[in-house]
């Protein structure tokens, strides 16, 4: 019986989803990012160039049919460290938007539904992480200490719950007057109760829109960061650090920047595009 | 049609300290005022202040169906609401048994939630859309732990379902999946589930076609035999009011201007403004028309809860209204038994 | 209140109107072959509950719902001769904008809250003047006819209307402010979608009594919309019953009334509580059909206790009672020749 609910339900949204080309689009992009991350080290061709694999006589090498992206300057293949490049990019994204939504959405709870002075304190907090320029604040930590993926993560993860927090906070905040909440509060309902029962199902919609379309922002960050060589350091395939890199030998070893770049590009507007669909599919209220 | 109380069958209430009521008056409002201020600034200046219920009073009888009937702003939904407590009254008593509920704390009032309900107008806001409708009854019961384990709860759900005339296999479903009938008739299995004895049907059909509003109806009048309940019943449709309400009260920003046994009431309104009322509604026969009082209106606006008008606040509308109108608010008085009006033609000078 | 009866013209013909929709989970036949009319000069009601379909109707009339690959059209709708149905959007305004005009339901929502009343009351002036024949009037002469609508909606200081925003007015004067814009440009039919639901009883009758003094100025043709009974019965010249897609009974408001003769319409007006005696309301069992799955034949058999088996199989023929007067039900077939039920 339950089980028949929740088809229907699926099923409708599904439906709506579907019929969008522009979230099939993204869908499919989506899927082909996620199967060549996770299937990397059978997908790429060459997977010791992702680590230390190096190939002197194989430098600089331009576009070619056993090397489609080309090789770096010492040998390496491009598209196996792409195909790697976006692990590393998923892998980014996954865990800043695991420490910083739990986060952001807590809190954003308790400022939005208790209101006072933990409204107050938490917004202010808010308030003061909004305006610092997330750049600005990434590179501080990461220039502070040694740089690193890790370290990056961190520092995305510092500026990004704030968002989630801000979000949030707006739900809690008109979702406490309707009539629903008057009613559970009219049954005897702890604040908790209604917090968890009534206010927080009411998040999880747009919450989750809001994190398809963040992984675009944040991979391109985290992207960012690496570029300016604070976040993924060599020898790793980080998207970033790649572009950085081959930037220095353009124009005419193009193959090292254009091939990272438009992966990048690709990765992100994948996940734009279906976070888009599934914001247009999940708009049921 | 003869419409007769509840025989005092019903349970006396057994206070928290062990005395024993015996509860013919269930409610004993006294000089209830509920007022909303909105401020501003910084040093909190009251920027405006509305008298939503003034100064009423009245009693619920156990087992009666009490009627409430007013245009929009008269205050209605508010004294409903500042009964059960969903609001804090800013002044007067409400006397429940010997407790009386306005000084309560939050916590205090948790017992009492059991003891009254409220069913709201829109069940469509009234029901968390994200939760399937056994979901929100059982948090009723979870909430005051009316049933001991899941097995218990589900089968209480099941029982409560039915009780209003909805299949129980309904329960996992979500109330947009539901017609507008069935959403009032969740809400109202959810306010039973605590078993009160005491409900509030604020506009219950308001939201709902005619033919589904006379099966409410009609359930409403069941449950009420069945389950021994009394009803605060706030409406803005008086034939509603004259069908299923045992006394009524007519309000006019937040005062009664009348109050009475309903068929009493209707036959022979006093006020003029209970006149305007039923001379106002669109009726669907010629008879009721012929039967219906004359307006005792002129053209003009709702005032402003904001800004009421001094003395008796219809007479800048009242077609008979006096400089004494103007001056003085008149007293209710009582002009045949259990009939009273608030009206300056009834007070002896 | 009584207005000029059928005159010469009918302003507006519906012509077995169907309408359906593909969605999630099949094909919603959401109307099923009706059939209208609007004399000139009448005002007819469509009265029907939530999901009768009615709002479907008017917007196939307005132009609002139009064939798509969604959506099928059958049938025709004819304004003063010309069928809508085949007109887009567009085109279907550039036709006959300046001759229809609607009022909407709710006066809280439908004006909007950032222009004045004057600037929203003079565009509509001046788009029918363009319509017409290139702009003629000057601005002088569109702040006349503005104030002039103004007063004759009896709102208080015409003048200082002008430059008020809808916030600052009540219910019950947005909606006169509404019925100006409506009719300023002298309509051939005026759709009310039901009229004074969203105010209170006695404003409503207020408003309701100047929209009937100046439709039976005009003479203007209305199509009223509601499921409010009682204003039907005040307002309208003839009547329209709507259920579940269907039309299952027209007549003469003050005549049905007494005696309603199809059984949905008698189940709706014992429904409706009377002010003079607490006599118990009916209700109607069961509930409104699923599009997807509409009943078979009469679709209002399943809820009905004088059914039998043809009503669950063929779709019963619309039976002329009397002089304007027809239902759609297989229990009346044979009744022209029984004497008239008493009430």
């Amino acid at each position: 019986m339950k089980r028949d609910v929740l088809r229907e339900r699926f099923g409708r949204n599904w439906y709506r989803f579907r019929r969008n080309p522009i979230s099939l689009i993204g869908t499919g992009m989506v899927m082909l990012v996620l199967l060549l991350a996770l299937f990397a080290p059978f997908v790429a061709p060459h997977p010791e160039s992702a680590g230390r694999g190096v190939d002197l006589s194989s430098s600089f090498l331009p576009p070619s049919s056993a090397h489609w992206f080309g090789t770096d300057e010492v040998g390496r293949d491009v598209l196996s460290r792409v195909i790697f490049g976006y692990r590393i990019s998923l892998y980014l994204a996954v865990v800043v938007l695991v420490i910083s939504v739990p986060l952001g959405v807590f809190l954003g709870l308790l400022a939005g539904y208790l209101g006072g002075w933990v409204e107050t304190l938490i917004m202010r907090i808010t308030d003061v992480f909004l305006s610092i320029p997330a750049l600005a604040m990434a590179l501080a930590i990461c220039a502070a200490f040694t740089p690193s993926i890790d370290k990056a993560m961190l520092a995305v993860s510092c500026v990004w719950w704030t968002w989630y927090c801000r979000l949030v906070y707006g739900i809690a905040l008109s979702v406490k007057n309707e009539e629903f909440v008057q009613a559970s509060y009219l049954l005897g309902a702890s604040r908790l109760r209604i917090l968890v029962r009534d206010i927080l199902p009411n998040c999880i919609s747009p919450v989750i829109v809001k994190m398809s379309l963040d992984m675009g922002i944040v991979m391109l960050f985290g992207a960012g960061l690496s570029f300016l060589g604070l976040g993924v350091q060599p020898p790793k395939p980080g998207l970033g650090t790649m572009i950085s890199y081959g930037s220095q030998y353009l124009p005419e070893k193009w193959w090292l920047t254009v091939f990272p770049s438009f992966a990048l590009f690709f990765l992100i507007l994948g996940f734009n595009l279906f976070g888009d669909g599934l914001r247009d599919a999940l708009e049921d209220s | 049609m003869e419409r007769s109380l509840l025989p005092p069958r019903l349970l006396p209430y057994t206070t928290a300290r062990g005395t024993v009521i015996p509860m013919d008056k269930l409610l004993k409002i006294e000089n209830l005022t509920k007022e909303f201020r909105s401020v501003s600034g910084l040093i909190k200046r009251t920027r405006s202040r509305i008298r939503a219920v003034q100064d009423i009073s009245c009693e619920i009888r156990q087992g009666e169906i009490f009627g409430l009937v007013g245009e929009s702003g008269c205050g209605k939904s508010t004294l409903g609401k500042t009964i059960v407590r969903l609001y804090r009254p800013t002044s007067g008593a409400i006397w429940f048994g010997d407790r009386n509920l306005s000084d309560l704390s939050e916590k205090q009032l948790v017992p009492f939630r059991k003891e009254m309900q409220l069913v709201f107008q829109d069940p469509n806001a009234s029901l968390n859309p994200r939760r399937s409708i056994g979901s929100s009854i059982a948090d009723a019961l979870e909430i005051h732990g009316l049933t001991p384990g899941r097995q218990a709860r589900q089968a209480e759900i099941h029982r409560l379902l039915e009780q209003v005339e909805i299949p129980p296999s309904y329960r996992h479903k979500h109330p947009s999946v539901l017609s507008g009938g069935q959403r009032q008739r969740v809400a109202i299995a959810r306010a039973l589930a605590v078993q009160p004895r005491f409900l509030v049907l604020d506009e219950p059909t308001s939201a709902l076609d005619v033919s589904v509003q006379a099966k409410i109806v009609r359930l409403i009048q069941d449950l009420q035999l069945h389950l021994g309940l009394t009803y605060l019943f706030v409406t803005h449709d008086l034939g509603l009011m004259r069908t299923l309400s045992h006394r009524t009260a007519v309000m006019y920003l937040g005062r009664f201007y009348e109050t009475g046994p309903t068929d009493r009431l209707f036959d022979n309104p006093l006020h003029p403004y209970t006149q305007t009322l039923l001379a106002s509604v669109p009726v669907v026969s010629e008879d009721e028309e012929r039967l219906r009082p004359e307006d005792a209106s002129r053209e003009g606006e709702v005032p402003d809860p904001a800004n009421p008008p001094h003395g008796c606040a219809f007479h800048p509308r009242c077609m008979q209204a006096t400089q004494a109108c103007r001056v003085s608010l008149p007293p209710l008085v009582e002009v045949e038994p259990g009939h009273f009006v608030r009206c300056c033609r009834y007070t002896s000078p | 209140m009584e207005s000029h009866m059928m005159a010469d013209g009918v302003t507006l013909d519906i012509r077995s109107l169907s309408v359906s929709f593909r969605v999630y989970g099949g094909t919603a036949h959401v109307i099923d072959d009706i059939s209208l009319q609007v004399g000139t000069g009448e005002s007819i009601g469509l009265v029907g509950e939530t999901g009768c379909g009615k709002t479907v109707t008017v917007k196939t009339i307005m132009g609002m719902v139009r064939r798509s690959s969604s959506t099928d059209i059958a049938g025709q709708i004819l304004f003063r001769g010309t069928d809508l149905v085949p007109l887009e959007h567009r085109k279907l305004f550039s036709r006959i904008g300046r001759e229809l005009s609607m009022i909407p339901q709710d006066p809280m929502t439908s004006l909007n809250p950032v222009f004045t009343i004057g600037t929203q009351l003079k565009d509509v002036i001046r788009y029918a003047d363009r319509k017409q024949s290139g702009p003629n009037l000057t601005r002088r002469q569109i702040r006349e006819r503005a104030l002039e609508a103004l007063s004759e909606v009896r709102l208080p200081n015409p003048e200082r209307m002008l430059t008020s925003y809808p916030l600052q007015l009540s219910g019950g004067m947005r909606q006169r402010v509404l019925i100006a814009m409506a009719l300023v440009n002298k309509p051939a039919l005026l759709i009310a979608d039901e009229p004074g639901t969203a105010l209170d009883v006695t404003i409503q009758k207020q408003v309701l009594g100047l929209m009937s003094n100046l439709i039976s100025q005009s003479g203007v043709s209305v199509l009223m919309i509601s499921h409010n009974l009682g204003v039907i019965h005040e307002m309208t010249d003839r009547l329209y019953i709507m259920y579940a897609g269907q039309m299952a009974e027209t007549a003469p408001t003050r005549a049905f009334f007494s005696r309603p003769r199809h059984p949905y319409s008698r189940g709706l007006r014992d429904s409706v509580p009377t002010i003079s005696d607490g006599a118990a309301i009916a209700g109607i069992t069961g509930t409104v059909p699923d599009y997807l799955a509409a009943p078979a034949g009469c679709r209002f058999h399943p809820r009905c206790k004088d059914a039998d088996e043809r009503c669950a199989v063929e779709r019963p023929p619309e039976v002329r009672m009397e002089q304007a007067w027809n239902v759609r039900c297989f229990r009346h077939v044979c009744s022209r020749t029984r004497p008239p039920e008493a009430r």
